[in-house]
């Protein structure tokens, strides 16, 4: 497929809210994992909690107002500048609004049903999920088409392929996809079910990983059909392909032989057009489940090798859920920017049975190309997209 | 180019009935009983349309977009009272069936389908916003597009507006990107109109498009249930209802602004 430009990418979670704050902790190698949890007192898993101050939404929007929504208008402040360029070419009924979550504002109504059983809780603005889309919208002043993708741990990323399909087929001329999900009981407790929680600091691919943490945040970039004319800030990225589809197996257990992470990945690489040779990083799924991450190393050795780095970074940022793909997607675009790859934080002794080359420590990538990023979800939902980057 | 051929569409009212005709549906063994113990009401209605519709004839590589407003909201609703207890326990059958996309993940399970699935939700415009997922699906050359739409009635969440959704409800629409057999008819186009400064007619639209019928931001099904995908009822309704040839004409406002309007055209059939 033809490149789709990507024109600005922020990212909001445990790290930090800005570029320069992410890129920090992963040079550092520092996490932002921790316990003491203040949306999730008394927590004792560790959590990736963003601990900045959440300005509240402008007031014409304060019906709308969740920790959920007010993650997403930090992610998508940093973007005024770049939407503001676009305005002189593009009019607002041809900017398009694709927003991935999985939970929407549930941390807001556990505490609303806490407090009274919710009887004054505004659900059908702060709660039901297409009302992020209503708010990303305005936030931005889009006109065109406007909705919210849902489809749980990847739903940040089906709302970037969705978005790429608007663009594609002339429906949009940019749109700006945004993911989000806020830390909430519910899934702290129905990961805790499941037993894939891990009590400690979560270890991608070690050998004695436990679980997964989870973690909060938001991501956003600008998507655009041409890249403006004139001099950019610095080098041109792109999204170069996806793979999407379903592992037909378990709701929440993935395909132990990795089939439908391969088949996704390798989808990936024929949409963009180009070969394993040409991949230089991925920024894999890792949940650091016993399952998912035995199950995406065979995935990721069937269509890559062995000798392609790759790292999970949600040693770093705990699992975002539904804004996972987004916040993993802006550190995808950092690393092929910076020619540096991030390392794959909270693995001490690596799993003998994971063939894929996990980075332990950050490398300098001079010269890379394209990079994939993974997403996985319940249901069997796999995602692969694949970025660029053109000097 | 008449737009995409609609290949084959299901309904289901109620939980029990076709939207289109009289009495119970026939028993159906395509959900086994160990999966029926454990889903939703709105998941089994999701499988039951997708499988009535065509689902498991559908191209392997056609997708599925599932369109839902409220998603699992009564699953949240039997959550919630677990979260208040000291030692808080959330089953994991209902976390897992929480989230938007529990009922495309039991689809591709059931049905064996390795293709890619999506759930798509906006208010009252979720199905409109589907069917604009789905068209550009289709001008990107899938072969195949099955869009259901499904919302339960508002039962276990006191602290949802219940008079949003009072009733079961759930379809599913199968497109294909070439005409190679028996159709029920056409999705024609799909377009979201910027709002104007002038107020939407939807008759002198419908005047100047032939179309036949209007469906203008239908809120209730048929029988007068108030639900948020009474624009794909409408449609569901138009096409799978015996008659002649005719174009409907429906046009929803999006939650964010502007106003959806599809047209589709049916074929006679009796």
């Amino acid at each position: 497929m033809d490149p789709l430009p990507i024109l600005g990418c922020t990212a909001v979670s445990a790290l930090g809210t800005t570029p320069d704050q992410l890129r920090a902790s992963l040079r550092a190698g520092r996490t932002g994992l921790a316990t003491g949890s203040q949306v999730l007192p008394g927590a004792a898993c560790p959590v990736g909690e963003v601990r900045d101050p959440l300005p509240p939404l402008p007031e014409s929007l304060a019906a709308y107002d969740s920790r959920c929504t007010r993650l997403l208008a930090l992610a998508l402040a940093p973007l005024a500048p770049v939407l503001d360029g676009l305005r002189a070419r593009i009019p607002a009924p041809r900017l398009g609004v694709v927003v991935g979550t999985s939970a929407s504002g549930n941390r807001d109504l556990e505490d609303a049903y806490r407090a009274d059983g919710a009887a004054g809780y505004d659900y059908h603005r702060r709660q039901v999920f297409g009302a992020v889309a209503v708010v990303a919208a305005r936030l931005v002043d889009a006109r065109g088409p406007a909705w919210t993708v849902s489809t749980a741990c990847s739903s940040g990323a089906n709302a970037v392929i969705s978005a790429a399909r608007l663009l594609r087929t002339g429906t949009c001329d940019a749109v700006v996809v945004a993911s989000v999900d806020a830390l909430c009981w519910t899934t702290y407790h129905g990961f805790r079910g499941l037993g894939v929680m891990d009590a400690r600091t979560c270890r991608p691919f070690d050998v004695d990983r436990q679980g997964l943490n989870l973690g909060e945040g938001a991501a956003a970039m600008v998507l655009v059909r041409d890249r403006p004319q004139g001099p950019a800030d610095g080098p041109d990225l792109f999204l170069a392909g996806w793979g999407a589809g379903s592992e037909a197996y378990h709701m929440t257990a993935p395909e132990p032989e990795g089939e439908g992470a391969a088949r996704v990945m390798a989808e990936a690489l024929g949409r963009a057009g180009i070969g394993p040779s040409d991949v230089g990083y991925v920024n894999l799924h890792g949940t650091a489940t016993p399952a998912n991450d035995s199950a995406e190393s065979r995935g990721m050795v069937k269509v890559l090798g062995t000798d392609v780095p790759c790292s999970s970074t949600k040693g770093f940022t705990g699992h975002l859920l539904g804004a996972a793909a987004g916040v993993e997607a802006a550190i995808t675009l950092m690393a092929l920017a910076d020619e540096r790859l991030p390392c794959n934080l909270g693995c001490q002794t690596l799993d003998p049975d994971v063939q894929a080359r996990i980075l332990r420590e950050d490398l300098a990538a001079p010269g890379i190309r394209y990079a994939l990023s993974n997403s996985f979800a319940f249901g069997g939902n796999d995602t692969s997209l694949v970025f660029g980057v053109r000097r | 180019m008449k737009g995409f051929p609609i290949r084959g569409a299901a309904a289901i009212l109620g939980g029990d009935r076709p939207l289109v005709g009289e009495g119970p549906l026939p028993e159906d063994d395509f959900i086994p009983k160990n999966v029926r113990r454990r889903i939703s009401r709105l998941i089994g209605q999701v499988l039951r349309a997708t499988k009535d519709a065509g689902g498991l004839e559908a191209a392997t590589d056609g997708s599925l977009v599932f369109a839902t407003a409220n998603g699992e909201i009564n699953t949240i609703g039997a959550i919630l009272p677990s979260l208040l207890a000291d030692e808080p326990q959330v089953s994991p059958t209902l976390f897992h069936n929480s989230v938007h996309n529990a009922a495309p993940g039991y689809w591709a399970i059931l049905a064996k389908r390795l293709a890619a699935s999506t759930t798509i939700t906006m208010g009252a415009a979720s199905f409109e916003a589907a069917m604009l997922e789905a068209w550009t699906r289709l001008h990107d050359g899938e072969p195949e597009v099955q869009v259901t739409v499904g919302d339960e009635a508002i039962t276990a969440a006191a602290w949802a507006d219940p008079s949003h959704c009072t009733q079961d409800f759930c379809g599913s629409l199968r497109m294909v990107l070439e005409d190679d057999g028996p159709l029920l008819g056409w999705l024609t186009s799909v377009a979201l109109l910027p709002d104007g400064p002038a107020p939407f007619d939807a008759v002198a639209l419908a005047e100047v498009l032939e179309a036949t019928e209007i469906a203008d931001d239908p809120a209730t099904l048929p029988g007068g249930a108030a639900h948020p995908l009474a624009g794909a009822a409408a449609v569901l309704s138009f096409l799978l209802r015996p008659g002649d040839a005719g174009r409907l004409l429906l046009a929803r406002p999006s939650p964010a602004g502007g106003r959806y309007v599809l047209v589709f055209d049916k074929e006679a059939h009796g």
